[in-house]
């Protein structure tokens, strides 16, 4: 996976322009992952501690 | 009846807590106040702000085009002016304690401690979003040197084009970042078990109640 954009400068060098935009990607998919291990994980406490009451 | 309780003076929070529990003068569903109006009206801005930035930063690259150069960087400026508003209030007005990390905080993960104001996840949450925000603005308003604005000289040359290169890969992981934290901040507000803290975002308050039973008063 690509990390960087890349253009070149006036005189024909490899520049960096930025981040590769396939990264954005991985950003919403960190956020969702996030989402569902804490849901997970919830849900497992609560069934839990739901037990240890009844 | 609604109790001052505000984010800047810990420790009258802390007595306005120590003086409920002792003489019960007043009934749990008392409002406790959490965020003044001035934060929250600054939490809203900044937030609609945010979603304003990363739409017209982001959406293009999706493949939905339109002119949003114009609204990214008038955005952008608002954006700087509340996160230099928050800083001078949070340095003058409020107290820095309520949100900075202690080792002590650790203890609220197994459960032996009771968090102060706030919780180790929302001083984490806090810090992710000053580093993504502090690095936006200040990239940001570097990168208006490259715009065509009424009150700046366009000057696309102010850095090498290997420093605008480094400049564009913070501006963009800034950019990143956020759109991850602002998903997971979303999600968690609006979790049953933490709608209360959304609720004072609002409108303000918490209850006495709540706070007894999710905060500690000690430790505000």
């Amino acid at each position: 996976m690509e990390l960087f954009r890349h253009g070149h400068d006036v005189w024909g060098q490899p520049v960096v322009d930025g981040l590769a935009w396939s990264l954005l990607d991985v950003a919403v998919g960190a956020g969702l992952a996030v989402i569902v291990i804490h849901f997970i994980y919830r849900a497992v406490k609560m069934n839990s501690s739901h037990k240890r009451r009844s | 009846m609604s109790t001052h309780y505000p984010l800047d003076d810990a420790n009258r929070a802390a007595r306005d807590a120590a003086a409920s529990s002792s003489n019960h003068s007043l009934g749990p569903g008392d409002r406790i106040e959490r965020h003044a109006a001035v934060d929250r009206v600054f939490h809203w801005t900044t937030a609609l702000t945010m979603f304003v930035l990363l739409g017209t930063g982001l959406l293009p690259i999706v493949g939905i085009r339109f002119a949003w150069v114009e609204i990214h960087w008038i955005a952008g400026i608002l954006l700087t002016l509340l996160v230099l508003f928050h800083i001078v209030r949070s340095l003058v007005w409020q107290s820095l304690r309520t949100i900075w990390i202690r080792a002590s905080d650790v203890g609220e993960l197994t459960g032996k401690k009771a968090p102060g104001k706030y919780t180790l996840a929302q001083k984490l949450m806090h810090h992710a979003f000053t580093l993504a925000l502090m690095t936006a603005v200040i990239t940001g308003v570097l990168m208006l040197s490259k715009v065509r604005t009424p009150f700046l000289e366009r000057d696309p040359y102010l850095f090498t084009e290997k420093t605008w290169g480094i400049i564009h890969v913070l501006h963009d992981a800034s950019a990143l970042l956020s759109l991850t934290l602002v998903i997971i901040h979303v999600y968690f507000s609006l979790l049953p078990e933490k709608r209360m803290y959304l609720r004072a975002m609002v409108k303000g308050w918490l209850t006495r109640e709540e706070l007894k039973e999710h905060h500690d008063g000690d430790r505000l």
